[in-house]
């Protein structure tokens, strides 16, 4: 449906050109062209604004739509006044349609590629785009046909110009209704491209040198062919009038015209064999990294072997490159890449292709030559050259801008508050700064709370003594809050704060509160003296008691006073002062602080239980390795996900090579943040474990969650090994791939008198399982800084998101692997294909109890469970039951 | 709309009773994928059938949500969220949301949702709470005689 609307459209546009242009040759003449494409120019950047600005505002669809209808009424009303004879030698008029057709087919070719990029991903691309172009080429094809049959007149051709484009606005509608676009959540309801200011777009811009390299490649190719252009006309004519003095003769008029008529139908044959072909196949194979190379290739072998041979044979390769090669390649390719550029800049950047790039290349390429025609054939080597250069800048930057873009689509919850406030451009940073100080004076003690935060860890060297001057005008509350803030800030021991808390505690006018919080804070800082809060040892006040705790403490380590108020402390039934226990037993590193710790860790009060896991990760060393069995233990057992980090972060911090396969197995049931965690507790025990956890993660009788943690961390500690052996790690793990959709597809048709709908949904579970780990495996393997990226992106649903990890995938993995599993996630080849390959790769159609009895032997719980399940249903089913539900369900029955 | 800025949008989860039980780490990472849309008196939101992306973070304003019939299922008001249903059960939206006033709304896209309960489970539970607090006016039409 594309490549009809593409055929449609592009026969309207390239015919009014053509019309429009031959009327204003015959009505007006040549002299005036100037006039008419400085009018043109001018006007264009005024549409280009235009375009800009609805591409923010409308769906894709909608623009395509209305484009359509106005291309239908300008022509259609050309017609009429031309018919009415409105129309006679006015040459304004001449000049409107010159004009016009020019946009409209400009904005046609922008427009249509933006409205067929939302039905597809890249993969999809690849294999269609090609045929769309020629499609578009067949187009201006029949149009010059059209034209040159002469049977038709002018109002009647701009009759049928306006048909084209209001059929076009038909079948786009109907596509619309009809095809599914593809899955983007990204958009908004309204289908609107994703919304980015001027400012916001030119940053973007500029941190993606794909984006810069991809804004110069139109450039570059329209100076390329302007060049080549003047190059090969220009020796046409000295080949076939070079020898003549006098004017050009009817004979060699005939011969030249017949040569350009012959290779021009040669060149659009190209064009049509290349685009409808060779394009999706040359993609395939190589890539669209490298199918950019290509066609600056050709360009600059040409040129070479111009400057070096005087022979005929190089301006005709340059018309078949110019007339030919490039409308099949070229755009393809650059609409290909611009699935590699930021998101937010896509559509945006179509526009100053199609509007800035292409026609500043046309300048630059005519400057040249103006100045330098001598040397057209040497510029033409450079700019080859220069192209080419840029062709391999995109070529390394591909993966680079893939894996950018996903990012861009993927939460990452490995930042912190400090990397994104650091993050914010100048002007961002200052309204952010004005915005947590007002939020600082606010009277909500949460959002004081989150306003102090965030000021805290703001990436301002001068903003320390501004936030403490403004915590001096808080209430009292605000400032017990900001005490608490303080101490767990990285402000905690500076000078300043610390003067602050000194002054707070000394204040006469402050309240007992205030003065206590601070001089806890003080003396976890040890800038209290034992002897002046000594007295405090046995105080009501919390704070004070902890405070000389402290002190007394650090003078004199392993008091009996302290232990025993520490031990009265724990003891407590007051929640307050078991949590104060608790974190001074940890303060002060007691020599009982963990196992009485790791008691707290397991207590019933969320609380005390949350305190103990604050603090236990801070104690643990590779010296307290006693402690791994209890932990593990309480990681089993407990599912409050502050325990269980924990006990990860103490486990990573033991590194004790005997957690190893503890953790792995523990793996099975972590949350992605835990499954980090238990990575980096991996990841401390050293290079002794490679083994290990390359034996783990071969070991198919674990579960695939388990197996993907165990290759995780190898990955990360030996990447090249591990990319070594993920042939023989994944190599079974196809095999049960092939196994589990083969027969999820074909158990049910090969046994109709049974039910097996339960049997064919485990199946079709077990494999999709199965495939998961494969593509997490080879997204750990591939990827080079970050593994998870990627494999989310595998999974995603999101239609663009997922076209690009299957490319990136293909670029980072084994070909071979790459190879046997791309019929297994392509969801575009045939059930019946895919089937057919199964049996290709060895899969053998089991008979039902065959099956059952593996599946009764698999290590996945499930197959294992409903192996026998069915096996205990089967009998009941045969033969009255199963012939009466296969009855119910499939109407005929195979007897 | 005047563009909100990262901690205009934090402090904003932090109001809602989704995102209040994050921390700062977190909402900055929730705030940085919301994205803005802003909607005048009478407008329409999402249509009633019309496929689902993103669920809606009411900034200011008021959004009208309505049923087949154009009837009002309910009001919803600054701080409180709609459209997510259809984020989970991936049908079609369920009822049309129309602006009641000049509304500012932040959304957020189903993978982002997605990823976030699968990394913050709270966030998965304060959705539960919510469901269940509210399925009277969910319900109201297959509960009624």
């Amino acid at each position: 449906m594309m490549a009809v609307l593409a055929f449609l459209w592009s026969m309207g546009a390239a015919a009014g050109v053509k019309l429009s242009e031959t009327l204003f040759l015959l009505h007006v003449g040549a002299d005036e062209l100037p006039y008419a494409f400085l009018i043109t120019s001018f006007t264009l950047f005024g549409v280009a604004y235009v375009l800009l600005k609805a591409v923010q505002r409308m769906s894709a669809y909608s623009i395509f739509y209305i484009l359509s209808w106005l291309g239908t009424s300008f022509y259609g009303l050309y017609a009429i006044a031309i018919w009415v004879g409105l129309i006679n030698e006015d040459s304004n008029s001449f000049v409107a349609a010159m004009v016009g057709s020019y946009l409209f087919l400009l904005v046609s070719i922008t427009c249509y590629w933006s409205f067929v990029d939302e039905y597809y991903d890249l993969q999809d691309s690849k294999r269609l785009f090609g045929v769309f172009c020629s499609a578009i080429f067949l187009g201006m094809i029949c149009a010059g046909l059209l034209l040159s049959w002469g049977q038709i007149p002018v109002e009647g051709l701009f009759g049928i110009i306006a048909a084209c484009f209001a059929s076009a606005a038909l079948w786009s509608r109907l596509i619309k209704k009809h095809e599914q676009v593809a899955y983007d959540d990204t958009r908004g309801e309204d289908e609107v491209a994703h919304k980015v200011s001027l400012p916001q777009a030119l940053r973007l811009i500029a941190k993606s040198p794909m984006t810069l390299l991809l804004l110069l490649t139109p450039i570059l190719g329209q100076s390329m062919e302007v060049i080549t252009e003047y190059n090969f006309l220009h020796d046409f004519e000295e080949h076939f009038v070079g020898n003549l003095d006098l004017s050009l003769s009817d004979s060699e008029d005939a011969a030249l015209t017949l040569f350009m008529g012959r290779l021009s139908a040669a060149a659009a044959l190209l064009s049509m064999v290349i685009g409808l072909l060779l394009t999706s196949r040359l993609l395939k194979r190589w890539g669209v990294n490298n199918m950019i190379v290509v066609l600056p290739g050709i360009y600059f072998c040409t040129f070479l072997g111009w400057n070096l041979f005087p022979s005929l044979c190089f301006p005709i390769m340059g018309f078949a490159i110019t007339e030919g090669l490039s409308y099949a390649i070229q755009d393809n390719n650059v609409n290909l890449l611009l699935n590699a550029v930021p998101a937010k800049l896509k559509s945006r950047l179509r526009v100053c292709l199609g509007f800035f790039s292409e026609p500043t290349g046309m300048l630059v390429g005519s400057t040249v030559i103006a100045l330098a025609k001598e040397n057209s054939l040497y510029i033409g080597l450079a700019v080859a050259g220069i192209a080419l250069c840029v062709a391999m800048g995109l070529r390394a930057y591909y993966l680079q801008a893939l894996l950018s873009h996903l990012a861009s689509h993927a939460i990452s919850f490995k930042r912190t508050a400090r990397d994104f406030l650091g993050d914010l451009s100048g002007k961002d940073r200052d309204q952010s700064r004005m915005q947590l100080f007002q939020q600082l004076e606010s009277a909500d003690l949460e959002k004081q709370a989150l306003a102090l935060k965030m000021l805290l860890v703001f990436p301002d060297k001068y903003i320390l003594p501004r936030v403490l001057l403004a915590l001096d005008e808080l209430s009292v509350e605000s400032k017990l809050q900001a005490i608490s803030c303080l101490a767990d800030s990285p402000h905690s021991g500076d000078p300043r704060t610390l003067r602050l808390l000194r002054r707070w505690s000394q204040g006469e006018e402050e309240e007992v509160r205030i003065k206590s919080a601070a001089l806890y804070s003080l003396a976890k800082q040890g800038e209290v003296e034992s002897k002046t809060v000594a007295m405090y040892l046995d105080s009501p006040n919390l704070h004070l008691r902890a405070a000389a705790i402290i002190a007394v403490y650090q003078s004199i380590p392993g008091s009996s006073l302290v232990d025993q108020r520490l031990w009265s402390m724990l003891s407590s039934d007051v929640d307050a002062e078991v949590r104060m226990g608790i974190e001074l037993l940890a303060m002060l590193r007691h020599a009982d602080a963990l196992p009485r710790l790791l008691e707290f860790l397991q207590h019933p009060s969320k609380l005390l239980s949350h305190t103990a896991a604050r603090v236990i990760p801070e104690l643990m060393d590779r010296k307290q390795g006693r402690h791994a069995p209890l932990l593990l233990q309480i990681l089993g057992s407990r599912s409050d996900p502050v325990v269980r980090k924990a006990c990860l972060q103490s486990l990573a911090q033991l590194a004790d090579p005997g957690t190893l396969t503890p953790i792995i197995r523990a793996g099975l049931h972590f949350r992605p943040s835990e499954r980090r965690l238990a990575e980096k507790a991996l990841l401390n025990m050293g290079h002794d474990v490679i083994e290990e956890l390359l034996a783990h993660t071969r070991d198919t009788s674990l579960p695939d969650r388990c197996r993907l943690l165990a290759g995780r961390a190898l990955c990360r500690m030996a990447p090249q090994l591990f990319r070594e052996h993920v042939w023989t790690i994944l190599l079974d793990d196809m095999d049960r791939a092939y196994f589990y959709y083969y027969h999820c597809h074909t158990v049910q048709k090969q046994n109709p008198l049974y039910d097996l709908k339960m049997l064919s949904d485990t199946l079709r579970s077990s494999y999709y399982s199965v495939i998961d780990f494969i593509i997490q495996i080879l997204a750990v393997a591939g990827s080079v800084e970050d593994a998870e990226l990627l494999s989310h992106a595998l999974r995603s649903r999101n239609a663009k998101v997922h076209g690009n990890a299957v490319e990136t995938l293909e670029k980072t993995c084994d070909p071979q692997i790459f190879k046997r599993l791309c019929p297994l996630i392509d969801d575009d080849i045939p059930l019946q294909d895919v089937i057919l390959l199964c049996q290709q790769e060895g899969v053998f159609s089991l008979p039902l109890p065959d099956l059952l009895e593996q599946l009764g032997h698999s290590p996945v719980q499930a197959d294992q469970l409903i192996a026998a399940r069915v096996k205990t249903l089967l009998p009941q089913q045969k033969p009255e039951h199963a012939l009466s539900f296969v009855d119910e369900k499939q109407e005929t029955l195979p007897l | 709309m005047t563009q909100i800025s990262l901690v205009e949008k934090a402090f904003l989860l932090k109001k809602t009773p989704l995102f209040e039980e994050l921390e700062l780490d977190l909402l900055l990472t929730i705030a940085e994928r919301l994205s803005t849309a802003s909607f005048e008196k009478d407008d329409r939101i999402f249509e009633l059938g019309q496929n689902a992306h993103r669920m809606y973070l009411i900034v200011d304003g008021c959004v009208d949500i309505r049923d087949e019939g154009g009837n009002t299922l309910a009001m919803v008001y600054a701080v409180d969220f709609f459209g997510d249903e259809s984020i989970f059960n991936e049908k079609p939206r369920g009822y049309s949301a129309i602006s009641a006033t000049n509304t500012h709304l932040l959304t957020l896209s189903r993978s982002d949702i997605q990823a976030i309960i699968s990394e913050c489970p709270s966030v998965g539970i304060a959705l539960l709470h919510a469901y269940s607090s509210t399925v009277s006016f969910r319900e109201r039409e297959k509960l009624a005689p």
